[in-house]
């Protein structure tokens, strides 16, 4: 009985070995890459929008199918920031963003195309919208992986 | 036979586990990469931003002399607000006090450098006891980040003179030590090479050498005034820019700029990252619209707008400077997208 059991282990472990490990480690490089390549694709995003001043429906289909195009499901969101200044007692004043509906607007064709000011911020937030079944075994059984994917970045309109 | 099996069975658990500690550890380094790319980034765009509020330009009276650089005017009352701002919209963190307090204690130092001077960021107390009646008293507790007084660039020739620099023009200040002397005489490298005190390569070398050297000496005293105080408090010591002694120790200051040092950020992202991320801005150029006209294939004449310093064709006429497109646009310019694609001259 114990030499069944034996070999039941021994496969066990050679199928982890052999399979499991090679499949994790070529996960992670993957995964490595394609946080880097979404870094890449939202840098381009800001600098393209914040260089000319307006954000079209193809500047986001573009956004939105390049973060999307390296395997994983992202939600990607974009938002526009209006800074103003509010006077405070004692002649002082503060730096308030205001985060405006312009590119919901955008998106539902209410407008054609969202016009930005200088010193407007863009900011993205990229979220990976649903974990893969190993990420999620990885992440909730061993605590490997840091889970849900995401970030954000935010750039000035030049 | 069963012992063999044990053993085998028992090495591969061990190299199992050995695998998931070195895959955990990959994990981590992997994640930490890409935090530092992202605060790199995240700084950068927040360098910029601070930069752009600090920078104003005269409309009155624009020429074209040092690309119109002499009309730029540095007002740095927002950087530190504006910094801390958009870097809490890249970390999703809300711009409330604490949050910019936090942000300001991880900046060693910033330098703004106008045409003429440059302003150091320095930590200054702000804890005075009023109460006392002889006079404000340091208590030596609260310390906040203040822009210093603006500082001349000082340039020594090796000998005797010294001079204070202009970063565009040719001016040199010369400065007296004697008292009863107390004068000021503006020169430029044309009048020191005719008076053979030397060639104006060699001017522009000094002048150089020196901005690089002030700029670095006021960062590293800024910073190491900082360190005593953080030594104190047992956290970690800011990195200092290496020596001042070569010529290019901070990378050559030419225009108005802003370089901002921001390290020990582990509260924006969770990771102990312990890399200096130095990002500055310069003003290249201030940027002028030209209006033109000219003739199309069809005889017509048409008004057309670039950017300065596009090159233009020979035969354009009705040349006009305006200080936006939109200026332009109202007096029924159009954009010449061929013109607009090129790159300006620069310096």
């Amino acid at each position: 009985m114990s030499d069944f059991l034996n070999k039941v282990i021994t496969i066990i472990l050679i199928f982890v070995l052999l399979v499991l490990a090679p499949l994790l480690i070529s996960y992670m490089s993957t995964d490595m890459v394609t946080e880097r390549l979404i870094l890449n694709e939202v840098t381009q995003f800001i600098d393209k929008t914040t260089d000319k001043a307006t954000i079209t429906q193809n500047d986001l289909d573009d956004l939105y199918m390049g973060v999307n195009a390296h395997g994983n499901a992202y939600n990607v969101n974009v938002y526009r920031y209006q800074l103003v200044e509010e006077a405070l007692p004692g002649k002082k004043t503060k730096l308030l963003y205001l985060k405006l509906d312009d590119v919901e607007r955008l998106e539902a064709k209410e407008i054609p195309v969202v016009e930005l000011n200088i010193k407007d911020v863009v900011k993205v937030t990229v979220e990976e919208s649903a974990l893969s079944p190993g990420k999620r075994l990885f992440y909730s059984v061993l605590r490997v992986d840091k889970g849900k994917f995401s970030f954000s970045l935010a750039g000035t309109v030049r | 036979m069963k012992v063999w099996s044990a053993i085998f069975n028992l090495i591969a658990v061990v190299i199992i586990a050995i695998m998931l500690i070195v895959i955990n550890n990959i994990e981590n380094t992997n994640r930490r990469q890409f935090e530092e790319l992202r605060l790199s980034q995240a700084v950068d765009y927040a360098v910029e931003a601070a930069f752009r509020s600090a920078v104003s330009a005269d409309s009155v009276g624009t020429d074209y002399a040092n690309n119109g650089l002499n009309k730029i005017h540095l007002n740095h009352s927002k950087i530190l607000e504006t910094f801390g701002n958009v870097l809490c919209l890249s970390y999703d963190m809300s711009s409330s006090e604490e949050n910019l307090k936090k942000i300001e204690d991880c900046i060693p130092t910033a330098v703004l450098c106008a045409i003429d001077g440059y302003y150091v960021l320095e930590e200054q107390e702000t804890d005075f006891d009023t109460e006392t009646v002889e006079g404000n008293k340091l208590i030596g507790e609260d310390y906040a980040l203040f822009w210093g007084p603006k500082r001349p660039y000082l340039v020594y020739d090796g000998r005797t003179k010294l001079f204070t620099a202009n970063l565009v023009t040719e001016e040199l200040t010369e400065i007296y030590y004697d008292v009863n002397e107390a004068s000021v005489i503006l020169e430029s490298y044309k009048d020191y090479e005719e008076a053979g005190y030397g060639t104006g390569e060699y001017f522009e070398k000094l002048k150089r050498q020196g901005i690089s050297e002030c700029l670095t000496e006021d960062m590293n005293y800024a910073i190491h005034s900082r360190n005593i105080q953080r030594t104190e408090n047992k956290l970690n010591a800011f990195y200092m820019p290496s020596s001042p002694e070569a010529l290019t120790t901070i990378n050559s200051i030419e225009s108005p700029s802003l370089v901002l040092l921001f390290q020990d950020s582990s509260f924006l992202n969770g990771y102990d990252i312990d890399v200096v991320s130095v990002s500055g801005y310069r003003v290249k150029m201030r940027s002028f619209i030209i209006g033109f006209d000219q003739v199309d294939k069809n005889g017509k004449v048409v008004k057309y707008y670039c950017y300065a310093g596009q090159q233009l064709p020979v035969n354009v006429q009705g040349v006009q400077k305006f200080d936006s497109f939109r200026e332009a646009a109202e007096d029924n310019y159009n954009p010449h997208y061929e013109y607009l694609a090129k790159s300006t001259q620069t310096k």
